[in-house]
């Protein structure tokens, strides 16, 4: 649970607690809402056009693979027909043959006949027996296993067919065996007038080796039924052998067709099927829906994979990018906000400074009449031997002389102070400036067991620089290490060497903490601070890193941790008057 | 000694002569820039004090001009309002010394008498 808390005060961005609460805060607007609006907006923008191309590329696939299904399972049904219409033509044909062939009376006779049915089983199989039939309907020579000679067939469905037709196909029924046969006959047509019916009946058995020679998969069923449905051929799944098929019977169309049906338990299949011409034949190609779109569902399975792949990263980057973002912005803000109350403090401190110049300046008068006054009463009173007896007396003139002096020295120092605030370049003793600073921490240093060593030798110019900024460089420098020290004790060392590029080093070295080798990296960042909870804005080396520049100096650090840090400030001896403005946003 | 007491303050500039007076010296005050100048040049004078700020002329052009007329007078330069650059103009123009207001009158008889044209260091020291 914790590393996911860890996680998530990562990725958290950093305005996420802020509130504008006052409008005071002049925070320059809702981080949280425009964060919210933008990553809302950006993914509006880029997953609804996603999703919408893929659901138009799916429809498209869809349909596509849809009548690629169709049109396959059309042509194996036109193909599948034409072969069986073939084959039923074709043994009507070796009926034709025989007729040409044959002179009537061969077909009379008897023993030609069972001749004949013998040479027809060998050379084209399946023919279990044949007749002759008269006008009247009367089977006058039969070849076969039947005892059918004489049998009367004016009744019979195909005899009155092929009376009419000229040849009949019958449907399939159970014969022979028990086993499912057809029976095809050829009317015989003589000149007379009269005709015969040449009768013979097959058994199913090259049919259904067609049909079994489609090479379907295995949930496919191709099969015959008749007019009425009833399945002549046997099939896998939709129905018995002369029973009804499971399924609605198609309307007639004298083109394949392909329809979409459910079968009885309700799962979707395609049926391709074909009236076959000629034949009281329905050819039947059903194939399973969920099969035949396998194909599909897993080109849909894919695409969804990749749609949600791609959302995800989207969603990622738009989250990281905004967040990266206005990070940056509030960044950027918070700094400038920093910034101006800098300026507005050191504006005001500039204007304090100006307005205590102007009070000593002001004061000074009056004081000066004051002094010269009670001087002139001093010495009057000096002159007068009972004043100059009367102790009372000279002390209030000495009391007030003595006050006067002391305002006095108040407005030097008044003066003084104003001064620092307006950058000037003046030459400054360096070991001045330090002991000037250093005496602000003489007591601490006292109380804390500090020892502090200057190291300045008596040969290092002077430097022009600003004196203001000088004591403002040391003392931060010097609070730090003050700071990093232990209450036990440590060692300030103040180190300072000409250089030869005609800079001076200046080195403040204490024997306190630290800084890990990760933080030296990031100290002179504004609002960086390791002591956050005492209080630290992170801003005091960053100013101080904003001073040195803008006196032309560097500013580095050496540290390591548990042992100490040595700052070193670079700064050229003459910088000229020529100060950088302060870097207020690094 | 001869001196002039420049000062736009008439209860100063009375009360430090008279103050002179009474140690010896002959000190006469004026209050403006214009009398200085037609005092000087009526009268010789071994030293003056002077204000930087005066009503009708500018105490460094009183300056510049009283020692144009008289290099080996003593001024020196007794001030409120005067800031370091200011004090440094008057030193180089030829000024003895520069305080700021209120001064001890010791350390002013010090500048006026000091050992002949030495100058003593700038102003800011303290009094």
């Amino acid at each position: 649970m914790k590393k996911l808390q860890h996680l998530f005060a990562k990725i958290k961005p950093k305005f996420w607690d802020i509130r504008p609460s006052k409008a005071r805060d002049q925070i320059l607007f809702n981080y949280r809402k425009v964060w919210l609006i933008s990553i809302f907006m950006l993914t509006v923008v880029s997953l609804v056009p996603l999703i919408m191309f893929m659901i138009f590329n799916f429809r498209l696939a869809h349909e596509a693979i849809q009548e690629e299904n169709r049109m396959r399972t059309a042509r194996l049904t036109s193909n599948t027909r034409r072969t069986i219409a073939y084959f039923l033509e074709e043994r009507l044909d070796a009926l034709r043959f025989i007729i040409q062939e044959k002179p009537l009376r061969t077909l009379m006779n008897y023993e030609e006949l069972i001749y004949l049915l013998r040479n027809l089983q060998m050379g084209f199989g399946g023919y279990i027996d044949i007749g002759m039939i008269d006008s009247y309907g009367t089977q006058i020579n039969y070849a076969g296993p039947f005892d059918l000679q004489g049998k009367n067939y004016s009744n019979q469905h195909c005899f009155i067919r092929a009376v009419k037709d000229g040849a009949c196909v019958s449907d399939v029924f159970l014969g022979y065996r028990k086993l499912p046969h057809m029976i095809i006959a050829l009317k015989l047509p003589r000149q007379d007038g009269s005709f015969y019916i040449l009768r013979t009946t097959l058994d199913i058995q090259k049919l259904i080796q067609i049909l079994s020679s489609l090479e379907l998969s295995e949930n496919s069923d191709a099969f015959l039924c008749n007019l009425d449905g009833f399945i002549q051929t046997p099939s896998k799944y939709y129905g018995e052998i002369l029973k009804k098929v499971h399924l609605p019977i198609p309307k007639y169309s004298p083109h394949t067709q392909v329809i979409e049906a459910t079968d009885k338990t309700g799962n979707p299949i395609l049926i391709g099927y074909a009236y076959i011409q000629n034949s009281p034949f329905i050819l039947m190609l059903v194939k399973q829906s969920k099969e035949i779109m396998k194909g599909w569902y897993t080109l849909r399975d894919q695409m969804i994979w990749l749609f949600c792949g791609s959302s995800i990263i989207i969603l990622i980057v738009i989250f990281g990018m905004s967040t990266f973002m206005l990070d940056r912005v509030y960044d950027a803000d918070q700094t400038r906000l920093k910034a101006m109350e800098r300026l507005e403090g050191s504006s005001r401190l500039i204007s304090v400074g100006r307005l205590a110049a102007g009070v000593a300046h002001e004061i000074n008068n009056p004081l000066a009449v004051i002094n010269e006054n009670a001087g002139l009463l001093k010495d009057l009173f000096n002159l007068k031997k009972e004043y100059k007896r009367d102790e009372q007396m000279m002390e209030l003139i000495d009391a007030v002389l003595e006050s006067v002096e002391r305002c006095g020295e108040i407005t030097r120092q008044l003066l003084g102070f104003a001064r620092h605030f307006e950058p000037e370049v003046k030459p400054l003793q360096l070991k001045r400036v330090l002991s000037e600073v250093l005496s602000f921490h003489r007591k601490e240093a006292l109380y804390r067991n500090i020892s502090i060593n200057m190291d300045i030798p008596e040969d290092i110019p002077v430097i022009y620089s600003d004196h203001g900024s000088l004591q403002q460089i040391f003392l931060n420098l010097i609070n730090n290490a003050f700071q990093a020290m232990s209450d036990n004790g440590g060692r300030l060392d103040i180190i300072a060497n000409k250089q030869e590029n005609d800079t001076i080093a200046i080195s403040i070295r204490d024997n306190g903490c630290g800084i890990s080798s990760e933080d030296q990296k990031k100290i002179f960042e504004p609002f960086f601070t390791t002591k956050g909870l005492k209080g630290g804005t992170g801003l005091g080396l960053s100013i101080t890193y904003g001073l040195v520049r803008k006196l032309n100096g560097d500013i580095s650090v050496q540290s390591k941790n548990g042992e100490g840090t040595t700052f070193t400030v670079t700064l050229p001896i003459n910088s000229k008057g020529d100060f950088q403005n302060e870097n207020l946003a690094r | 000694m001869k001196i002039l007491v420049v000062d736009d303050e008439k209860k100063i500039a009375d009360a430090l002569a008279q103050r002179l007076g009474l140690r010896g010296f002959d000190a006469e005050p004026v209050y403006d820039g214009t009398s200085a100048l037609s005092q000087l040049r009526r009268d010789i004078f071994d030293g003056v004090i002077l204000d930087l700020r005066l009503p009708d002329i500018d105490g460094i052009e009183i300056l510049k001009q009283t020692k144009g007329v008289s290099p080996d007078i003593k001024i020196v330069i007794l001030s409120g309002h005067g800031n370091e650059q200011d004090f440094n103009k008057c030193l180089e123009l030829g000024a003895v010394a520069c305080f700021h207001k209120p001064a001890n009158i010791l350390k002013l008889i010090e500048a006026l008498m000091g050992s002949s044209h030495e100058k003593t260091s700038a102003s800011l020291r303290k009094d």
